[in-house]
């Protein structure tokens, strides 16, 4: 197992949108004869204006995401452990279709969504999924959380998300950050919700996927104006392969939600697989369709 | 949007300047392989009338992959045979994969080539493409309109005594086998081409193998230690009455059928064996090659041959007995198999031994009865076990740049 958790990738995006926008004065001498021609992002009003919406959709869903953790947080420690449990994956969607942002914030990602299995050894658990597993306990060997963990881990869910708020809040955005956030987006759903090992214990998989889909949706419209001038191609593709992907995840759909990621098939695993990367390759060409 | 780079790579031109070092310094190296003559430089032509990768001469490395299409669109099935056969056009001739090739392209594009093969030589190359059964017909159902065209020569290889197949090892819709002299060109076509099936078709099954030449151009050798392809079929006449198809479907003249088996062996048991038994099992002499009846290596084994102590000297059940075209009508098969090793099981043994690749023009009669006849009766069977089977037709070669892989099938 890598060291580093699956999450630390997510910050280059952000990171990466930095360092782009400046590349056009920096020449790379390891290829002198051919280096890759500089990317520059134009500057016009329908990328600003692409930005603008899509941050819009950020403090929009952080805000919900503020609301329903403070919501589950309360549930969780009065320790009516059944409303918790049905409120954990309702207000995981609103952090799912915002990861990439989220976790351009340095530590608050981990101390927030870390899974057991990505702990580095001293490492302190914290956040949803140390929550996830004292609301789904293992039958054996685990001992639950005390009154005054509960209170802990609670309160630190809500500490960390109104910083997340207050740090989503500030941050400038660049075009190149909805499209890598997008691909980032159907990464997560690759490597993480399509294997079920997001949701380690309470199964909810699928929600997760389907919050992810939605902010990858959400930067793709945002820049769709763009793509469907620059790359009309690739616009009807991408159009057409969230719509298939959507569709494919509907026939799980099973109240306000999904089944739980226990109850899929092998069969059906490889058919979500299968539309995920579909839409995954047309989509990591979304960055240079909006480049020049 | 990105400027144009030129359409050769440097892996191309250090290819074609390697090419005539080789051929200047080491001219003899062509008698070495089978079959075709070995061409001046590291590139084989993809065009013409025969697939290259049948009867070219064989590289040391394969890298063998099976596809199950998941589309039911046959448009983006044709599509993606066409994008397949441009790309491995383009591969085979050392060019780049797009305009950008691996460092050249976007910044904040993924590039279009994986990178792994700049500067290496390209390796003769070869990328062969073949279509399941199941493509044809699947479940009854006729899946992409092509039943009327599904050959009989396709049939499903008989269960046979003995098999222990894999399923997920086995069969496939399309099948692409790419073969080369560095396993590192090999791995690096076969990416580039499973990218561009993505949505299209998935990832079945692959396998890799080798099989080193001779410094001498003596005839390659199996993890048996045995000489393994001299009674191979050669000539153009050979391959024209064995090889290459020439009947209905009509989309098939100038292909060719394969039967793929994993024949894994008891590589610890078999090292156990005396030279002698080793010997008495296969029907020739380790060493040279030579059947047990006497002569050289491509002396014709004499069957009724018999020792000073009056038994046979190639017994019963020996392997070239059983495999020898006399018994099978004259029916001869081309093999162009490699060795392979797949790490351990659970119990420390060797997953090793050879992929059988054997084409004919007809697997029914050229290459079934023998493997059926080898299966009942060979002692060799004690030291192998078939792991996976899968037969596909290999359609006939492109013959330019307009033209595609199952053109002639799907239009």
């Amino acid at each position: 197992m890598p060291r580093r958790t699956r999450r630390t990738r997510l910050i280059i995006p952000l990171l990466a949108a930095l360092t782009l926008t400046g590349l056009g004065a920096c020449s790379d001498d390891s290829t002198s004869t051919d280096a890759a021609p500089a990317a520059t992002i134009p500057d016009s009003p329908e990328l600003d204006a692409a930005v603008a919406q899509y941050e819009r959709y950020v403090n929009q869903q952080v805000r919900q995401l503020v609301e329903h953790t403070d919501e589950f947080a309360r549930l969780y420690r009065s320790g009516d452990d059944q409303a918790a449990r049905a409120a954990y994956a309702p207000a995981r969607v609103y952090w799912e279709r915002i990861e990439p942002v989220a976790a351009a914030f340095g530590e608050l990602d981990p101390r927030l969504d870390l899974r057991e299995a990505g702990l580095e050894e001293g490492q302190e658990w914290t956040g949803w999924h140390r929550i996830e597993k004292d609301l789904w306990p293992p039958a054996s060997g685990y001992a639950a959380a005390t009154a005054k963990e509960r209170d802990y881990l609670a309160a630190l869910l809500v500490a960390d998300t109104a910083e997340l708020q207050t740090l989503a809040g500030r941050v400038t955005l660049t075009p190149l950050d909805l499209s890598d956030g997008a691909k980032s987006l159907l990464d997560e759903i690759a490597n993480g919700k399509v294997t079920g090992e997001e949701e380690t214990w309470s199964h909810t998989d699928l929600w997760d996927f389907q919050a992810n889909l939605d902010g990858a949706e959400a930067a793709y419209e945002a820049l769709r104006p763009v793509i469907e001038a620059s790359d009309p191609t690739l616009a009807s593709t991408l159009d057409e392969r969230f719509a298939a992907t959507h569709d494919a995840l509907e026939q799980h759909r099973k109240g306000e939600g999904f089944v739980s990621y226990e109850q899929l098939t092998p069969a059906q695993v490889d058919e979500l697989a299968i539309v995920v990367e579909s839409l995954s390759e047309p989509l990591s060409h979304l960055s240079a369709s909006i480049s020049s | 949007m990105s400027s144009m780079q030129p359409r050769l790579s440097r892996r191309a031109l250090f290819g074609l300047a390697g090419a005539g070092a080789v051929a200047a310094g080491v001219g003899g190296v062509g008698v070495a392989r089978a079959v075709s003559d070995a061409s001046a430089s590291d590139t084989v032509a993809f065009y013409g009338e025969h697939q290259a990768g049948i009867a070219t001469a064989q590289q040391t490395h394969v890298l063998f992959s099976a596809f199950d299409v998941v589309t039911r669109d046959v448009g983006a099935l044709t599509a993606l045979l066409q994008g397949w056969t441009q790309l491995a056009a383009a591969l085979t001739q050392g060019e780049p994969v797009g305009d950008g090739g691996a460092f050249g392209g976007l910044p904040t594009a993924p590039p279009e080539d994986n990178g792994e093969a700049e500067l290496l030589s390209t390796a003769n190359l070869t990328i062969t493409v073949g279509f399941g059964r199941t493509l044809f017909v699947r479940d009854d159902a006729d899946r992409f309109g092509l039943e009327s065209q599904l050959p009989d020569e396709l049939q499903p290889i008989p269960s046979l005594p003995f098999d222990a197949l894999d399923a997920a090892r086995s069969d496939g819709d399309i099948a692409l086998q790419v073969c080369a002299d560095d396993p590192q060109v090999a791995m690096h076509a076969m990416r580039v081409l499973k990218r561009e099936a993505i949505g299209v078709c998935t990832q079945r099954w692959t396998q890799s193998g080798f099989l080193s030449r001779p410094t001498d151009g003596s005839t390659p050798r199996n993890l048996f230690g045995f000489k393994d392809g001299t009674a191979n079929v050669r000539t153009p006449t050979e391959l024209n009455e064995h090889v290459w198809a020439d009947g209905a479907p009509e989309w098939m003249n100038g292909g060719s059928y394969l039967v793929a088996r994993r024949i894994a062996m008891t590589i610890e048991v078999w090292d156990r064996t005396s030279l002698v038994e080793q010997e008495t099992i296969v029907g020739r002499r380790k060493g040279t090659g030579a059947p047990l009846s006497g002569g050289a290596e491509f002396t014709d084994p004499n069957f009724e041959h018999t020792a000073s102590d009056g038994q046979r000297s190639i017994a019963k059940v020996a392997h070239v007995r059983l495999a020898h075209p006399s018994r099978h009508d004259g029916r001869r098969m081309l093999r162009r198999g490699f060795n392979y090793e797949d790490g351990v099981d659970q119990l420390g043994r060797w997953d090793a031994g050879l992929f059988f690749l054997a084409y004919s023009k007809d697997p029914r009669s050229h290459v079934i009865p023998a493997m059926t006849d080898l299966a009942r009766h060979d002692v060799m069977n004690e030291y192998i076990r078939h792991t996976a089977s899968a037969a596909f037709a290999m359609p006939p070669g492109v013959q330019g740049s307009d033209d595609w892989w199952g053109r002639a099938l799907f239009t």
